[in-house]
Parts: C-alpha cells; structure tokens; sequence
C-alpha cells in the first residue's frame, strides 16, 4: 500500500465520518462571517464618517482662513483713502483689496458649488454643508452677504491706472480717475463700514457650526474606532480559538490515521472496500500483500485479483455473489451461506511451481446515512483450519472404517475370513501383474482393464457377502475408476497409473485386517477358537482349536458366506428371503473360488433382480418369504454342475430389450423381432446392466460377464433360463477334469 | 412495514416432510400460510389465488424449477419476499436464485431454531 494515497484516503474517512471534524470545520465559516459583518458594521461607517469628517474640516479650514478678508479689505481701503489723500502710492492697497475679493469669491464659491460634480475620494467643503440644514441657511446668508459687501468693493478693486496728474502749474493733484477712486472708496469705507461685521458675524457661525460638526464627527470616528478595536480584538480571539481547535481536530486526526493505520499494519485479515464498480479501495490491510502475493492491490478491480488465483466458474459465481450484495433486495444475512469464496482454494505460482492456500472471503454491507457506499471484504488465509478439518475428516473416516473393519472381522468366521484374505491377496496379485503387463493397443489395454475389473468385482462380491463394508467400499471406488476407463474413448498407459494408487491401498487395507485378525487372536483366543490352524503359525495355534470341516448339519463356509450375503442385501432392499444350498461343502478344491464367486454373483441378482417385495408377492399368490435354491453335484464324467435358481419374477425381458436399445447394442426393431433365447446372452456381456444407478450390490453390469467369463476359462458352459413370473435360473456345466486355466483364477 | 399486520406465507417445496417443518416454525405467529405447491407451476397457480407476502421456495422441483418460479413470482409482485430453502449442492444455483430476485437461503438440511431465525431475518426492515 502506498503510504501517501493511504494518508489522503484516510483523511477524506475521516473527514466524512468524524462529527469532531465537521464541528471544526464551522469555525473558519463563522470566523468569515464575523470578518464581513465586522467589516460592514464598523469600517464602512467609519470610512463614511472620516470622509465626513475630512469635508468638515477642509470647509473650516477654508472659512477660519478668509474670516478676516473683510477687516484686511477694510484696512485697505482706509488705506487707499489716506494715501490718496497724500497722493502717496495705492497700488499696494488696491492689490490686498483684489486679493481678498477673489479668496472671499473662491471661499463662497466653494461653500455654495454643486456637491454632484465633487470626486467621490477627495475632500469638499460643499458636502460638508449640503449635509446641514443650519449650515445650508447660513451658507446663502453668507452668499447674499458676500454679494452686497462685493458690489461696495468691485469698483475699487476695478481701478487701474494711476490717480494723479502732475503738472507744471498745478503741480500734483487727483485727476479725474483719482478723485472718481476717492469717491468710491469714501462710498466703500462706509458700505463696509455697514456690511462687514454681518459678514464676519456669518463667518464666525459657519466656523463654529463646522467646528461643531467636526468635534461630533470626530467623537463618533473615536467611538467607531474603539468598538473596531473591541472587534478586532474578538476576532483575533476567535481566530485563535479556530486556529487552537483546528489544531486539536488536526491533532486528531493524525493520532486517528495513525491508530487506523496500526490497525491496517498489525491485523492479519485481509481488510479492503469494494465500490459500486467493483473496484477495491486505495486503504487496505498491508496483510493483503502476504495474503495474495502481489503489491499493487489498490485500485484494482476485485474481478483481476481473484482471476489469477481461481477457476473461472468461482470467479463468475463470485461476480454474481456481490453483485447481489449491492441489490437492496438481498438481506445479508441471509446470504452468508450461500458465499462462493467462504472457503475457497486459490493457487499461486511461485518459485516452487504451484502453491495452493485456502482463503476465506467474508463481505459486509458499509452504508452511510442509510445508503450502501462500499462492500468491506475481509480476508483470511484458513489453509490450516481446511487442512485440520481434511485430518480430522480422514482420521475419523479411518477411525470408522477400522471400527467397521472390526465389527465385520468380529462377525464373520475367522475361517471364511482367512479364506477371503487369501483369496484376494491372489486376486489382487493378479490384478498388480496386469497391470505391469506390456500393452500397446487400445484393443490390449481394454482387456487389461476387463480383466481388472473381473478381479475386483470378484473381490468386492465376496466382501458384500462377508459383510466388510471397507473393502466393499473400496472396491466399488476401484469399479468406479475402471468404469471410467472403460468408458474413455482412447486408452493409454498412463490412465493405468491412479490405478496403483487403489491397488497400494487396498493390499494394505486387506494387510490390516489380516494384522487385526491376527492381533484379535492373540487378545482373545476363545473368541477365535474356530481359526483354522494351518493358517495360523504354528506356536500360536490355540490349543482347543476346533477341528476345520463342517459336520453334518453343521454348514460349510460357503453357505455361511452364502447366507450371510443374501440376509444383508434382503435386508437392505426389503426383501425377505432364504436360502437352500445343498453340496457347497462337496466342491473340489480347483472349482472352489470360481464356483463361490459365480454364486455370489447369481445370488445377488436373484435378490436384486429376481426376488419381488413381500408385498408384490403375496399380489401374485406366491410365500412372502422367496427362496433362493443352489446345488452343486457331481455328475461323474458328464463333469459338475452348479444351478443357482430363485422363485421371483423372472427375467424382465422387455427391460432388457429396452437396456438393449439405450446401449446401442440392438436397434429397436431388432430388439423388438429376436425371441429370449437370443436376448438372454445378452446378459453376459461386459457392462451390460439395467439398472440406472450402481450401487454396492448391483449395477455396473459386470457380475453376469464375470460368471460367463470364468466359466469360459474352465471351459464350462453356462446357460440361462426363465419363467415369466415364476423363476430364473442359472446352470452351469463345469468339466471333470479342471482346466488349467482354472488355477489362474 | 411488516410488524403490525399479519403477513400470508406460500410454501413452495415437493417435500410434506419440509413443507410441514416450515408450517410448524415460531415465525408462523406472524405469518399465516395460505397454501403449499409441489412445484413452481402450482406456485403460480397458488399464487394467483392466494397473493401472499412471502414464499418459501425449494430450487429443485419437477415441472418448474424454483429458479424460474422465484423470477416470475417477483414479476408478478416486486414486494413479494422469497427465502430459498434448498439444499446447497452448488453455490452458483444459490446465487443465481438471488440474483433472479430471492431474498435469502436457508440450506437444507436446517434445524428448528435456523429457519425461526432465517424468517425472522427475512421479515425485518431493511
């Protein structure tokens, strides 16, 4: 995981997430509202009421300084009298006078102009009075006062030129401008005289009226001033605060980040979010790394991490299982077992080859305010639990299958037990040379595979008889397997291999009950006094030990073994049935293990094919208990026979016909036209059954083509016969002199 | 949505052993069964007659399967509530029912306390 990204994802978490942080982050918001209003309510008056105060104090600058024009007009025009009188010089005077019509004009002109045409940003004095009633009124009187004042004054201020004539005989007198001048001045002086003090007198007012004014503005200005300090110093104080609080949010947060990133560290699941697009967050558990061997997983889609490491039907149904996650119909819980990747088997490549781990996939809805935002997925590398749980599984199948082992040991005769041992141990011999033979055609591999076959199936009969559902069950596996190679449509020498691997197990299998056998002998030698001596090694021969043959009215092994089979498969197919064996105990001994299994094999049609339920029985008028007959003789130089033959239904023979049909041995027509004398050897064919389904005791359509086999190799003959409703029955012809072939099994 | 009124319940499974088991549950003090079909042509047909609010469903039946039934049924009525009961011989079937529209699965075989608890899960909001 890339540290930066995590760090930023996390902060844009916890900034969603943290009410603390959405509180904080209301201070910067208030602290620039109170800015704006501070702004509106204090310095925009303020500047308003300094312009103000600007206007007022240039306008009683410009009034205080032009206050005393009318006494210096007044001086000067006394002045202008005395020196005329004199015939001194005027133009002095005359000036002062002009100077102070044009700053009284500029004062009045200033006071009365039109504010309109003012710049917004400089001073004017006008403002300043447009703003006061009292002022406006004064202003005008002060305007008219000026005006008659003015009109005293202009003429004088007009006069230019010089007032005096110099001549030789008059010597220096006025002229005629010069005594005009005097006269206007002597008007003047006491125009003036009259209309100055109201002028000065108006002066004064407006001066004292702006001084007013100015010490208001000022006052207010100060009073602005000071609640802008008590301001700014709020908002320095709040600024503070906001600064303190968003250091502590930020504080916060980081000890927040940091703990989730200890979390993210330290856990050992595998934690990510999934978004609506199935794409897997930037923040993850830096477990994931381990748990699925790559770096880079942020990012990613959820469908390119999972691809590489499961089969493609996983991967589709684990789509489809989120995707219905993000349907607001789909209640979780109820989803949970239903969870593709609950326990999922995910290889990786590795320097090694292929290393495969178990990992357990949990998702969990995240929701914000109600609404489905993520998918959080937690992952968990369980590759010990499943393994444990596989032990425990196999221990406990073992642990059953040697109790069941050891039931079926206790219940069988020792005697028929060691016979069954070592008959399989040939079989199983026989089944290990063949399949080391050389084979090199299709053809020589199918035979291999039928001869195999052949040998477990003779194995597996005689364990459904005993009862010893372990070797049953692993011989009908081994079945399994052939029948799948039987059904490949090429064969190779490879295909033989998983073979060994059954073949390895079963030996053992047989060598532990042999070990138990002996084992129970020694714990128990009352309980196994009827073990055969010859079997047993010599020193742990129990004394008492009962002599082996059957006497009379005691039964032979194979009827035991006989009557054994057909009470346990009348049993477990609700059937109710007996037997009637007569001369089993007379079979020589080159016949003995051919004829037992060409019995187990008849007996276990007649029960599963032959014999009807009580029910159906008793429909037909027949016992409700079938009978199932067999009877080996000898025939002197005719050879020995064996009849196998049951009270049931007979031969189905439009069954047959159809299962004719559905293997493609017949068409339809054909099967339709041939009588039963040609169906029935249909029977003996390899794989050829009419059950649907095989289970221990029928249906992988071997047991007929067993028997029709081994009588081939003693060179017997076997026919087959049947009444509708009433019985089948088997015969067998078997050859005085054994057939070397025979000893071969 | 559900707590105050009583809420009428369809069973839709080929079993009387299961069918019977469901009858029997706790939950079914708020839910009154209105009827039970053997398979999804029947759940239709039940359907049609009965309206119920929620459907127990089986996946495997003869006729129709659970599969098509529970994409029907929620045609028929989008708040219809659907918990799958079957047993879970391949997950992709399961999610497939839920991607078609049922709400949940309960895997057979269940034991009393499990289906009071799937129902219960069903019937809460949200």
């Amino acid at each position: 995981m890339s540290p930066g990204n995590g760090t930023a994802a996390a902060e844009r978490v916890l900034m969603k997430t943290s009410p603390l942080w959405s509180r904080e982050r209301r201070g910067p918001a208030a602290f620039g509202v109170a800015l704006v209003l501070f702004t509106v309510a204090v310095l925009w008056p303020a500047f308003e009421v300094a312009g103000r105060l600007d206007d007022t104090a240039t306008a009683l600058r410009l009034v205080s300084e032009q206050r005393r024009q009318a006494d210096v007009v007044a001086g000067a025009l006394a002045s202008v009298r005395d020196r005329l009188e004199s015939f001194g010089y005027v133009d002095e005077p005359l000036a002062e006078i002009r100077a102070s019509v044009r700053e009284l004009d500029g004062l009045v002109r200033a006071l009365t102009a039109n504010p309109a045409t003012a710049d917004a940003f400089a001073s004017s004095p006008v403002r300043a009075i447009r703003r006061s009633q009292a002022l406006r009124a004064d202003v005008e009187e002060l305007s008219t006062a000026w005006g008659a004042f003015r009109h005293a004054v202009v003429p004088i201020a007009a006069f230019s030129g010089v007032p005096y004539a110099d001549s030789e005989s008059a010597g220096v007198r006025l002229n005629d401008g010069g005594r005009l001048l005097a006269l206007e001045t002597r008007k003047a002086i006491a125009a003036v005289r009259k209309q100055g003090p109201p002028l000065i007198a108006l002066l004064g007012r407006v001066a004292t009226a702006l001084e007013a004014e100015s010490t208001r503005l000022s006052g207010y200005l100060r009073l602005l001033m000071l609640t802008a300090l008590g301001g700014a110093l709020a908002l320095g104080v709040g600024l503070a605060y906001v600064a303190f609080a968003r250091r502590r949010a930020t504080q916060l947060l980081a000890a927040a980040e940091r703990q989730t990133g200890d979390i993210l560290k330290t856990v050992r699941e595998g934690l990510f979010l999934l978004d609506a697009r199935g794409r897997i967050g930037t923040v993850h558990s830096a477990s994931m790394q381990r748990l699925f061997k790559r770096d880079l997983v942020a990012g990613l889609q959820f469908e390119e991490l999972l691809q590489p490491l499961v089969p493609e039907k996983t991967l589709h149904t684990a789509l489809r299982f989120v995707e219905v996650l993000w349907s607001e119909r789909t209640k979780e819980n109820l989803v949970k077992s239903i969870n593709p990747l609950q326990e999922v088997e995910v290889s990786f490549e590795t320097e090694n080859g292929q290393e495969s781990r178990w990992l357990e996939f949990d998702f969990h809805r995240v929701r914000h305010d109600g609404k489905l935002v993520n998918l959080l997925v937690a992952v968990q590398d369980v590759t010990q639990r499943v393994r444990l749980a596989g032990e425990i599984a196999l221990l406990r199948e073992r642990a059953q299958s040697q109790v069941d082992t050891l039931l079926g040991v206790l219940s069988v005769n020792p005697r028929q037990l060691r016979s069954f041992l070592s008959d399989s141990d040939a079989g199983l011999k026989m089944v290990n040379a063949r399949l080391r033979e050389p084979a090199r055609d299709d053809a020589a591999f199918r035979q291999k595979v039928d001869a195999i076959f052949r040998q477990i199936h003779s194995i597996k009969g005689e364990a459904a008889a005993l009862g010893l559902s372990s070797v049953q069950g692993r011989t009908h596996d081994f079945e399994g397997q052939l029948k799948e190679l039987r059904e490949a449509p090429a064969l190779s020498g490879g295909d033989f291999l998983p073979l060994t691997l059954k073949l390895d197990d079963l030996f053992t299998h047989l060598a532990s009950i042999g070990e138990l056998v002996a084992r129970l002998a020694q714990l128990q030698p009352a309980a196994v006094a009827a073990t055969d001596s010859r079997a047993m090694p010599a020193g742990a021969a129990p004394a008492a030990s009962v002599s082996s043959p059957p006497g009379p009215g005691q039964e032979d092994d194979l009827t035991g073994t006989l009557r054994q089979l057909l009470e346990r498969i009348a049993s477990a197919r609700g059937k109710s049935a007996r037997l009637v064996a007569t001369g089993l105990g007379d079979i020589p001994d080159v016949y003995r293990r051919a004829v037992k299994d060409i019995a187990v094999q008849a007996l276990r049609n007649s029960l599963v094919h032959g014999l009807e339920e009580p029910a159906a029985r008793a429909g037909s008028g027949k016992p409700g208990v079938g009978t199932v007959k067999i009877d080996f003789r000898d025939e002197g130089d005719s050879g020995f026979r064996l009849v196998v033959e049951d009270d049931g239904a007979g031969l189905n023979l439009s069954r047959i016909r159809e299962a004719a049909v559905e293997r493609g041995i017949l068409t339809a027509d054909a099967a339709a036209r041939i009588d039963s004398k040609q169906l029935l050897p249909l029977l003996f064919r390899a794989g050829f059954s009419t059950e649907q389904v095989a289970d221990g005791d029928s249906g992988r359509g071997v047991g007929m083509n067993l028997v029709a086999e081994l009588v081939r190799q003693l060179r017997g003959r076997v026919s087959l016969s049947s009444g509708e409703g009433r019985y089948t029955r088997l015969s067998i012809v078997l050859p005085a002199a054994a057939a070397p072939a025979a000893l071969a099994g | 949505m559900h707590a105050a009124r009583t809420l009428k319940l369809m069973i839709v499974d080929d079993s009387n052993i299961i069918r019977r088991r469901i009858e029997r549950s706790q939950q079914i003090e708020r839910l009154q069964v209105v009827g039970s079909a053997a398979n999804g042509r029947e759940a239709l047909e039940l359907f049609a007659q009965t309206d119920p609010d929620v459907v127990t469903m089986d996946l495997t039946m003869p006729e129709m399967d659970g599969i098509d039934c529970v994409e029907q049924l929620v045609a028929l009525k989008p708040a219809l509530l659907i918990l799958v009961i079957s047993a879970l011989a391949d997950k992709a079937t399961a999610v497939e029912a839920i991607s078609r529209g049922a709400n949940g699965f309960l895997c057979k075989p269940f034991t009393e306390r499990e289906l009071n608890e799937a129902l219960s899960e069903l019937l809460k909001d949200g």
